[in-house]
């Protein structure tokens, strides 16, 4: 079987597989099941490194490709469906280039560093392989380049993490029910409100293209206009739209994000770091690979209200996380704020801008816009392992304390001056202090992005000094300060907890201090989509 | 060969950071007892058996019960270990070895000036990213100005970080304390040694953590309201957060510069900007000398630097007064070419706060009654005279004159600071707790006399006195003021000049004379504190006794002038023969001698207590004191706008989200399921509503499907 010989399949059927081993193994050996999960989220992130490598090797550095030009995919036909005139196909294709590649070995790095960071979870068996079935889930979503492959990706991965939210969240009353029932049914509703618009586009989209093939789809772009009840609109920017909705619940972006602050705070550490490092990704991931590639115009078209609303998110979140009193809702509303500098760089990608710089210069408008998408890609990978680092830090805390109201620490760097230090260095990394990951994608956003949406931009850098003051008062709320004798009781973090945190603090240095090798991955991929995209912009 | 190695200075306190923390520190926390943990009921045994010294004596004063509050407040271990004695000796040796290899630099450049070329010399880079053509390049580069700043930073931090050895003596973090002035060392390097403004901004920023960790050193000190102290981890946040306002101008200002010329390094701009407009260039060299503000505290944004004296002493003296804060001027110099190619009113701006807030921030320090907080403003102050001396100069003097009073700034108030270490490291150890208000000090000349000493000749030199280094420096910069015709700068200076004389001596007195004293109150006299005051040991003053070289003599290098500004070739103005014959150097220094001996006359003559009443008798001058003891009442506005417009925004924000953005999420759900009383809604609990609405919005959707497909696919 073809299938079985590409290594994209085994990573998403090594989770498959190690969940269902975790449920093969008795019930009473709880550590088999652990060490199961250890082994099958570690080999899935070996396939996906081995995919790198394997890709590194054979095609360098900047040979990551494009959509067609894929390093590496498989593609096979898989529903054939014919009923008259109507002729419908759906392939399984999966394939990786530099813009999905990253988001895969993002989400092998932390599924793996959860898997540890979950270790004495209650009921261990069910949300290790929950945890597996996650992974799988987001993994099809990231490499299926079938737009109707991808949808069926889209909504597995919603059951597992449904069900984690639901069983494993907090009991903290919310509406009348326990917040766990609660955030586990928004989120399932709101991305299931946004699926449906987007299978309209597709559908849509497959019917005028004939092809439901992302490579084929690219090189026909949809045309033309239409009316719908009496409003004339492009097909560019209807198709747009129907898709685009269910990115920006994701992503998510206002007025669509109210989903997040409760998802997070009712889930469980590990299940908030992958929903934070991973599934938001989703949305910017499907905003730039589907959006932009498919749409240009009609994200073009869109570019100056995506300006806006990015800003919107950038501010809007950031001035609300001055008052939050719950440490996770504070990192879960920093998330908006941060997925806010995606959406910025997208649009500065796409738009027509504000035209105050014109002046030609080398490679022009051209390689700020490059640039501001590069940045945009690079925010989602650092994004994903600042923001997983602080959920593990908050984490910490609460296992031990039971307790994220910022009010009641006080000074606990005295018990816990481990956990005091990284917690203040993953703070420091989201509030993009140079040397760290957080930094690059920030700037490179900001000062390219300054070029096409001068006005937007300069709103948006004040986020620089909003986060830094909600992220370093918590920090000193928390951390320090007088002590509050409470706490006299707290040890310091375990060395288990450690090992995620410093895995990630290892990376968002190396990435700070040296992000040449990832972004040369990033962009060999982003080239093609920004070049083929550039005609349509006005 | 000389000067391609030189990143090796660059690259070495970042490595004594490394070896600390990774691994003496390490070692020193090892080798330190286990605490008994979570047993709560002899949790603080084993530090009630360290702190016998301190519990003794405190109930003797009658502040028992308060040793854990000191405790918190400075943790102390009874005796270093051999891993933090190691984190010292690593930081000091690699310092020293970096001092070294710098002065050798600034020799070599002064003695065969050719092998330098004026540009400079790129001696580290690496590609950080590359996307479309433009470069990200992370490049740090050695030239003479980089060099007169290397010298400058590499011996305070050598200093300081000898100094601290009796500072710090039996901190419990005195491993960590190395560590981070070793970051810190390495953050004001990659100013230094910055080839493009994305360099420059990261070494902005990393000075900026550095003082971060190091103002916040003592993570559980509290706040002491009724000295107006704010706790050092309130310090820490508001200096962050002040210096990132800065930032916002100084990345906006990069920006603009950067979509205008595609790229970063100073030289590639400096030939882009060319063709820009003059009034846009003004503005974009504004934007960047708002990060300057921020960073050299200059008005509005000075309010962090009087909080940051919330940190260690020796801290205060290296980063609060001698290298970080003077980062602001190093980057204008470094910029001035860009500078002098905007509009005038660049310049005119960066000259005109500068001379204000030397002059705001002199009015303050008249009154202050910390002896650190007196040091802060008359930092502020003179940092101010340093923009003045950038703004005023002209392209014919270039950055030579604030340059110089950068380099002999650096000098005397790190000697200010780490003589004011010593006396509050006396007082201390006297009274068994901190002591920084000048009342409970005085006559500690004759207690002791190395640190009056020394003391006093730096007074003798941020006054301007004939002869120290500061008359050569400040004269200069005040006589340019009224040269190139800027009147009201060159008044403000002068006066500042007057009360900057009359701030320090009065510090003086208040410490180490008083009425009663020999020489008219000047040397010893009463002691208002109580306990037995001693010299502090050589560690502390041996660098106190080394820093009076350059505070005396550091004037006298006029060629520093043609030094850092190899363009200009007109600086025999500058020269000492031209600055003595000049009539306007003797104005100030009469204007300096009369506040120097209004503050003899005052505080020498007359006691501490009877000033202090007959200014409260006097309803206008009770007034002004009071509105200048409390700084203007710019802290509590600021403190006023976060609580009530920043926080209230955040709060309207916060209600809008929950209220309006999620009530509609929320009603949007409930209101599908169309039927029943709202109360009946409710009971029946929320997940049932949902499924309703779930179901009936998926039904409404498939609606809308079915429009789109027929309507739309024919």
């Amino acid at each position: 079987m073809a299938i079985f010989g590409n290594w994209l399949t085994w990573i998403i059927l090594l989770p498959v597989l190690g969940a269902i081993g975790i449920y093969v193994v008795p019930k009473r050996y709880e550590n088999a099941a652990r060490w199961t999960a250890l082994v099958f989220s570690a080999a899935t992130f070996v396939v996906a490194m081995g995919v790198f490598f394997y890709i590194l090797h054979a095609r360098g550095i900047n040979g990551f490709g494009s959509l067609n030009d894929l390093p590496y995919a498989i593609n096979l036909p898989w529903i054939n469906f014919a009923a008259g005139t109507t002729h419908f196909t759906v392939h399984y294709f999966l394939g990786v280039d530099g813009l999905s590649l990253p988001m895969v070995i993002l989400n092998a790095l932390l599924t793996m560093l959860s898997v540890i960071g979950g270790w004495k979870k209650k009921n261990v068996r069910a949300y290790m392989a929950l945890l597996l079935l996650l992974e799988a889930g987001v993994m099809g979503v990231f490499m299926a380049l079938d737009i109707f492959f991808f949808f069926l990706m889209w909504e597995v991965e919603l059951a597992p993490m449904f069900i984690l939210i639901g069983v494993w969240g907090s009991d903290v009353v919310k509406h009348g029910v326990p917040g766990r029932v609660y955030s586990a049914w928004k989120f399932l509703l709101y991305t299931f409100f946004g699926s449906v618009f987007m299978l309209a586009g597709f559908i849509l989209l497959y019917f005028h293209a004939g092809s439901s093939d992302m490579t084929v789809l690219s090189h026909h772009l949809i045309g033309g206009s239409t009316t719908i009840l009496g409003v004339s609109i492009s097909l560019q920017l209807l198709t747009f739209l129907l898709v685009f909705i269910a990115f920006a619940v994701k992503i998510p972006m206002f007025p669509f994000h109210t989903w997040l602050p409760d998802a997070h705070t009712d889930a469980p550490t590990e299940v908030s770091v992958l929903l934070a490092g991973v599934l938001l990704k989703m949305g910017a991931y499907g905003l730039i690979r589907f959006c932009f590639t498919l749409f240009p115009g009609g994200l073009s078209q869109f570019a100056g209200v995506l300006a806006v609303l990015a800003v919107i998110n950038i501010l809007y979140g950031a001035a609300i996380c001055l008052v939050q009193t719950d440490m996770k809702k504070l990192i879960a509303y920093s998330s908006v704020s941060h997925m806010g500098i995606i959406l910025l760089g997208v649009a500065a990608a796409a738009g027509g801008g504000n035209g105050f710089f014109t002046g030609a210069l080398a490679g022009g408008d051209l390689a700020f816009r490059q640039a501001a998408l590069t940045g945009a890609t690079l925010q989602m990978f650092s994004h994903g392992i600042i923001t997983g680092m602080l959920f593990f830090c908050v984490g910490v805390v609460y296992d031990l304390a039971h307790t994220r109201e910022i009010a009641i620490f006080g000074g606990i760097a005295k018990r816990m001056p481990m956990l005091g230090t990284l917690f203040t260095f993953a703070a420091m990394a989201s509030l993009g202090l140079p040397g760290l990951a957080g930094f690059v994608a920030e700037y490179m956003v900001f000062t390219s992005s300054f070029r096409v949406w001068t006005i937007p931009t300069i709103l948006a850098v004040f986020t620089m000094i909003l986060t830094a003051a909600y992220l370093l008062w918590m920090i000193k709320r928390v951390f320090f300060g007088t002590f509050n004798k409470k706490w006299d009781w707290l040890p310091d973090i375990s060395k288990r907890e450690l090992i995620p945190l410093f895995a990630l603090a290892g990376l968002i240095v190396f990435v700070g201090i040296y992000p040449a090798p990832l972004i040369n991955v990033i962009s060999s991929s982003l080239t093609p989509i920004i070049q083929s995209a550039v005609t349509f912009i006005k | 060969m000389l000067y391609q190695l030189s990143w090796t200075i660059l690259f070495a306190p970042l490595l004594a950071f490394a070896v600390i923390i990774f691994g003496t520190r390490v070692w020193d926390l090892r080798s330190r007892p286990k605490v008994a943990l979570p047993a709560a009921e002899h949790g603080h045994g084993e530090h009630h058996t360290d702190d016998h010294d301190t519990h003794a004596v405190t109930d003797e004063h009658g502040h028992g019960g308060h040793s854990e509050q000191d405790e918190d407040d400075d943790p102390h271990v009874p005796q270093l270990s051999a891993g933090a004695k190691a984190s010292a000796y690593a930081a000091l040796v690699i310092m020293a070895l970096a001092c070294i290899y710098s002065w050798v630099l600034l020799f070599s450049t002064v003695l065969h000036p050719a092998d330098l070329a004026a540009a400079g010399k790129e001696v580290f880079a690496y590609n950080w990213l590359s996307v479309g053509g433009l470069n990200y390049i992370v490049g740090f580069h050695l030239d003479r100005l980089g060099i007169a700043m290397m010298v400058v930073v590499t011996t305070i931090t050598f200093l300081v970080q000898f100094y601290s050895q009796g500072y710090m003596e039996n901190s419990a973090g005195y491993a960590r304390f190395y560590a981070y002035l070793s970051l810190f060392a390495f953050s004001m390097l990659v100013i230094v040694f910055a080839e493009n403004f994305l360099v420059i901004f990261c070494g902005w920023e990393l000075v900026g953590l550095s003082s971060y960790l190091l103002i916040g050193f003592w993570i559980n000190k509290r706040a002491k309201p009724e000295e107006q102290r704010p706790s050092p981890a309130s310090a820490n946040l508001q200096a962050f957060i002040m210096n990132r306002i800065g930032d916002v101008g100084f990345i906006l200002g990069i920006m603009i510069l950067f979509v205008n010329t595609g790229s970063f390094d100073f030289i590639a701009v400096q030939h882009g900007v060319v063709h820009m407009d003059k009034t846009l260039l003004g503005i974009a060299m504004i934007l960047v000398f708002c990060g300057a503000m921020g960073k050299s505290a200059q008005f509005p944004l000075h309010t962090w630097l009087p909080s940051a004296m919330e940190g260690p002493t020796p801290v205060s003296a290296l980063i609060h007064a001698a290298t970080m804060v003077a980062a602001g001027v190093y980057m204008i110099a470094r910029t001035s070419p860009l500078f002098a190619t905007a509009a005038p009113f660049a310049w005119e701006v960066v000259a005109s706060i500068g001379a204000f807030t030397a002059f705001f921030a002199a009015t303050i320090a008249l009154v202050q009654s910390d002896f650190k907080r007196v040091l802060a403003f008359s930092t502020i102050s003179q940092l101010g005279y340093m923009f003045v001396g950038l703004g005023v100069a002209g392209p014919e003097y270039g950055v030579g004159p604030g340059m110089f009073h950068l380099f002999t700034h650096a000098f005397f108030k790190a000697l200010l600071f780490l003589g004011a270490g010593s006396v509050l490291h006396g007082l201390h150890h006297a009274m068994h707790k901190e002591v920084q208000d000048v009342r409970l000090m005085g006559g500690l000349a004759s207690k002791m006399p190395i640190t009056a000493a020394t003391w006093l000749i730096a007074v003798l030199a941020i006054s301007g006195f004939p002869g120290f280094s500061g008359f050569y420096s400040k004269e200069e910069i005040i006589g340019l003021a009224l040269e190139q015709g800027h009147p009201v700068i060159y008044a403000l200076t002068l006066a500042t000049a007057g009360l900057t004389a009359f701030y320090m001596l009065r510090a003086f007195i208040l410490a180490f004379g008083g009425k009663g004293g020999k020489f008219m109150g000047l040397w010893g006299g009463p002691y208002r504190g109580y306990g037995e005051v001693k010299e502090s040991p050589l560690y502390m003053t041996i660098p106190l006794m080394l820093l009076v070289i350059p505070s005396v003599l550091a004037g006298y290098w006029t060629g520093f002038y043609q030094y850092v500004n190899v363009s200009a070739e007109n600086v025999a103005n500058l020269s000492i023969p031209a600055l003595f014959q000049a009539t306007d150097t003797w104005i100030g220094v009469i204007v300096s001698l009369v506040g120097l001996g209004f503050a003899w006359f005052l505080y020498g003559r007359v006691d501490l207590v009877k000033i202090n009443q007959v200014v409260q008798s006097n309803a206008a001058l009770r007034t002004i004191h009071r509105i200048l003891f409390n700084r203007y009442y710019v802290d509590d506005l600021y403190n006023w706008i976060v609580k009530y417009v920043v926080l209230g925004l955040a709060a309207l924000a916060q209600a809008f989200d929950r209220y309006i953005v999620d009530g509609i999420v929320n009603g949007v759900a409930s209101g599908v399921t169309g039927t029943g009383s709202g109360i009946r809604r409710l009971e029946t609990g929320r997940v049932q509503s949902y499924m309703i609405g779930f179901f009936g919005g998926v039904a409404v959707l498939a609606v809308v499907f079915v429009v789109l497909i027929t309507t739309v696919w024919k």
